[in-house]
Formats: C-alpha cells, structure tokens, sequence
C-alpha cells in the first residue's frame, strides 16, 4: 500500500500549500461581502457560488482550510506531548504512582470530551474575538484528547522495561538517564508519531461537528466545521449542492490523515 | 470476584465520579468566560458602571463551590436550568430514559453489524477491502453531517450513534480475531479437523470475549459522544438535545450535570469492562 501512502502525501503537501497561499490566491477576502450577488450560483467569477450573506464561498473554503490544518496538528502535538509525558510516567514509575496515573487516564477517557468543549464554548463571552474563540476551542481539544494516546504510550514503555535490550543495557551499568534517552525515548518515537496522526483527524472531525451543531469558530472566521453549518437547512442542499465541497473536502483530508498515518503505524 | 475486589471496584468507582465532577467545574471555573456578567457586554455603559458590576461579582472559591454541588446533588438537586425554566434533576428524568433507549439500540445495531462483518472478513477472507475502505470513510465522516444525512433521508438517531460506533468495533474486533488466528491451540483444533466455525465460535470469539466486554465499555463512551449531534440534528428529544441546547443558551447547569451522569456511565462501563479483563487474565495466571 505505498501507493496509497505516496498519494495521501502528496494530496496533503498539496491542500498544506494551497492554504498557505490563501490571502493570494484567493479571489476576495473571507469578510468581504458582495451584497448584490447574494445566494448566487458557481459562476466564473465565484466557482463555488456565493452564501446568503453575500460572501465567495471559495475564498472563504481556502481560509478556512487554514484554520482547520494548522490548527488541528497544533492541538494534536500538544494532546501528543502529555500523552508522551504522562504515558512514560505510568509506564516506568512505581507501582504505585502507575496505578494513580493509570486510574488519572482511565478516568479521563470516560470524560464525555464533546461535552466538556460544549461547557467551554457556552463559558465564553459574548464579546470574545473569532480568533480566541477558534484558539481556545483547538487548545481544549489538546488539552482532552491525550488519554488514549497515553494508554498507547504506557502499555509500550511497560513492554520495553520487560525489553531483554533494555535489561542487558542494565545489566553493562548503563546510567538510568541514558537508558531513557537512548534506548526509550527512540523506541517510543514512532508510536507517538502514529497517535499524532491518529489524532489529527479526530481533532479535525470534532471541530466540524462542534461548527455543525454552530458552536465552532465564531463569525465571521471561515473553518470547515462552521461552512459545514450551511448543511443543517436541508432545503439547501438541493436547492445548491455546491455547498457540500467543504465536506468533500474534509472528508479526502481526514481520509488522507488516516493512511498516512497506517504506514507510522505499521512502522511503530 | 471476592468481596474485597468489589469493595475496591465501588471505591474506585466513587472516586472516579468525585475526581470526574471536580474536572469538570475545575473546566468552567477556569473558562475564559467563568465570572462575566453579561451587562458588563452592554457598550451603553460607562467604564465605572462596568467596574462597579465587576466588583459585585462575589469570588467563588473552587473548593466550596464544588463541595455545595456535591451535597445538593447528594440530595437530590442539580440545580436549575434558566433557559428551560425547570430544574435540571426534572429536565434529566424527563430525557434520560430516551437517550438511553436511543444509545442502547445504537449500541446493539453497531454491534450486530461490526461482529459478524469483522468475522466475515477474517474467516472466509471475502470483501475485505471494500468492507475496510467503508469503515475508514465512516471513520473520516463527522457525526454531525451522518446526522444531517440521517435526518434527510428520515432515519432515527439510532442509526447515527450506530454509524459512529460500527468502524471502531470493525477495526478492534477484527484486529482481536486475526490475532488468535495463529494461536496454537487454533491451529492444533484446525489441525486435528474440527470445523472451522466451531473453532471461529469456541477456540477464538469465546476466549476473547472479555476483550471484546473492555471494546464494549469503550463503545458506550462514542456512543454517549455520537448522542449530541445525533439528537440534536434529528430532533430527538434526549440528553444530547439538551445539552446542545444547553451550550447554545450559555445555560451551564444541566451542562454540568450531563457530564457528570455520562462520567458516572462510561466510567462504570470501561472499568466493569477492565474488571472483567482483568479477572480472567489472574484466573489465568
């Protein structure tokens, strides 16, 4: 299947470029308002029409493809770094501090997270800037989303302490310090670089649902979770099925993520 | 399981509630928007009338805050909701039973389709890439547009926590089963000429059955997290609908009890799932 991984590649490369070229490529701002094309359909001049308030339905996909890419990594390498941190630390602590980390991530896990993201959004005050709103969402999301990561993590330093490697380097009076940049930390590496890419389309996925049920990034800051809003009024969709790009898109993104991440997988 | 084991469940259990609710009011304390009033939003208002509604405010401590919350719903009382007007301890009797209703049937469907699909796939090795290519495009969808999708062709919300829970018990049971496909006392029952269903049901689901209990507990969290946008896209009148409704009026009470009941929920279902894990992995030893 390095096939199918090359071609995630390149289609990621592809979709990280074109949304870092957004404010030239883009034919108009995300804001801007054209008043008197209102509702209107794809055209030369907006390819993927115009919404109800008037704003390029296009423009607004490639700035928001800004916010959900760049975002969405951010918040996965922050829930990935405590996974790192508090899943080693179950791993190789005593037997003690293992079971009050391991009953800390158990307990975690139950944690409804799409309820907790909707206790913060509802907190937030009226007057809070889009760009706050969109950066305390994504660092919720960093914040919650590390106990499965450090379940994963944990099981394996628990596995590598067992390690006969592990043990020999032990046994040649290898200092514990060395032991645990040398031997652990490299081996650990590539399972913590497949959960970031597990994550990243979860972390993508939660943000369209919480844009969906209209609790995303506040307007008029475009993300594919609140264009996806759009879909909620079903006499939209046939009366314009054009608005479904965002999902077409997010979905060959997320899509993308998961087999990329299958070779980090299948290599961890 | 000896009666200090379940003693030590139950505390864990008690334990895991109180730390559980603490994380959650320890969230809201700590939002960006914890303490605001909402006048102070007025830009009618002088900057002294703002600083003076500032001070009005009285400081909560953490502690106590948390402390009355707990002995109130010891009693019996959440609060009350200000959006709906009606307590929250009425709010969750009047909707509690048709989430559960919802999520139980959402569960048995999803599992009803991912097990045998998954055992499918492993014994007779057929439709293993279009059965895996659907599951990952589930995985990719969010719940949301399942929902809009769901609602448009006029299904139940059943079918959209079935349709979150189905691509993970898809991929861990079939990831389960192909693991004891090469176990010695599979190929030894294969060898000796039993039938392969035989040992599909006896030599490789029935010793893997507390696994697939842990997969359980762990499938009624995403079915309890598909519940929102499922219920509140398709118009079901359950736990999910109010908590979106909840969020969407700023109301952080029935919020707040939501978490708490579906903390209680997962968490009593992943560690009966662990408990029952780890009863036959010491029988074992």
């Amino acid at each position: 299947m390095k096939w199918a991984s090359r071609i995630a590649w390149t289609f990621l490369i592809l979709v990280y470029l074109i949304a870092l070229a957004a404010p030239w490529i883009a034919p108009a701002g995300y804001a801007d308002q054209f008043r008197d094309h209102a509702g209107e359909s794809p055209s030369a001049r907006f390819p993927l029409g115009v919404d109800e308030l008037g704003r390029d339905r296009l423009s607004r996909l490639l700035y928001g493809t800004r916010v959900s890419l760049f975002l969405a990594p951010a918040a996965a390498t922050i829930s990935v770094g405590l996974a790192f941190v508090i899943g080693m630390a179950a791993g190789l602590a005593t037997p003690l501090l293992a079971r009050t980390l391991d009953l800390f991530i158990d307990l975690m896990l139950s944690l409804p997270t799409l309820f907790l993201l909707l206790i913060a959004r509802a907190m937030l005050p009226l007057n809070t800037s889009p760009l706050s709103s969109v950066l305390v969402t994504f660092l919720l999301m960093g914040a919650l989303g590390w106990p499965a990561a450090a379940r994963v993590l944990s099981g394996a330093s628990r596995a590598l302490l067992g390690s006969t490697f592990l043990l020999q380097a032990r046994a040649l009076g290898c200092s514990s310090g060395r032991r645990l940049t040398i031997q652990i930390l490299p081996n650990l590496w590539p399972l913590a670089m497949a959960q970031f890419f597990l994550l990243v389309p979860i972390f993508i996925l939660a943000e369209a649902n919480l844009g969906i049920l209209g609790l995303g990034v506040s307007e008029p800051l475009p993300s594919w979770g609140s264009m996806l809003s759009e879909l909620t009024n079903p006499a939209a969709i046939s009366r314009a099925p054009w608005i479904l790009a965002p999902a077409g898109l997010l979905l060959t993104v997320a899509l993308s993520f998961h087999i990329a991440g299958k070779q980090e997988r299948a290599f961890s | 399981m000896r009666s200090s084991s379940i003693l030590l469940f139950f505390l864990r259990l008690g334990l895991g509630l109180l730390i559980g609710g603490f994380l959650t009011l320890m969230l809201v304390r700590f939002a960006p928007g914890f303490g605001v009033d909402e006048r102070e939003l007025d830009p009618a208002l002088s900057e002294a009338r703002r600083a003076s509604i500032r001070n009005q405010a009285e400081p909560v401590s953490l502690w106590r805050s948390y402390s009355t919350y707990v002995q109130g719903a010891l009693r019996g009382d959440l609060g009350t909701s200000s959006s709906l007007n009606t307590t929250v301890r009425q709010l969750l009797i009047d909707r509690g039973p048709v989430t559960a209703s919802t999520v139980a049937a959402g569960l048995g469907l999803a599992w009803m389709i991912a097990l045998p699909l998954a055992a499918f796939t492993v014994v007779w090795k057929a439709c293993e890439i279009p059965l895996i290519a659907a599951n990952i495009l589930l995985l990719c969808l969010p719940a949301g547009l399942i929902a809009v999708y769901f609602f448009l062709i006029g299904l139940p919300s059943t079918g959209v926590i079935a349709a979150g829970v189905v691509p993970k018990v898809f991929v861990y049971s079939r990831q389960m089963l192909i693991a004891s496909e090469q176990r010695p006392h599979v190929l030894g029952a294969l060898a000796r000429g039993v039938h392969p269903w035989r040992v599909f049901w006896l030599h490789r689901v029935m010793p893997a059955a507390p696994e697939l209990l842990a997969l359980l507990g762990v499938s009624v969290t995403i079915a309890l997290g598909t519940a929102i946008p499922a219920e509140a896209l398709c118009g079901s009148p359950g736990l999910g609908q109010l908590a979106w409704k909840a969020a969407v009026s700023r109301d952080v009470a029935p919020l707040l009890a939501i978490t708490w009941l579906l903390t209680l929920v997962a968490f009593t279902a992943n560690a009966v799932g662990s408990a029952i894990k780890d009863s036959k992995k010491a029988w074992r030893e």
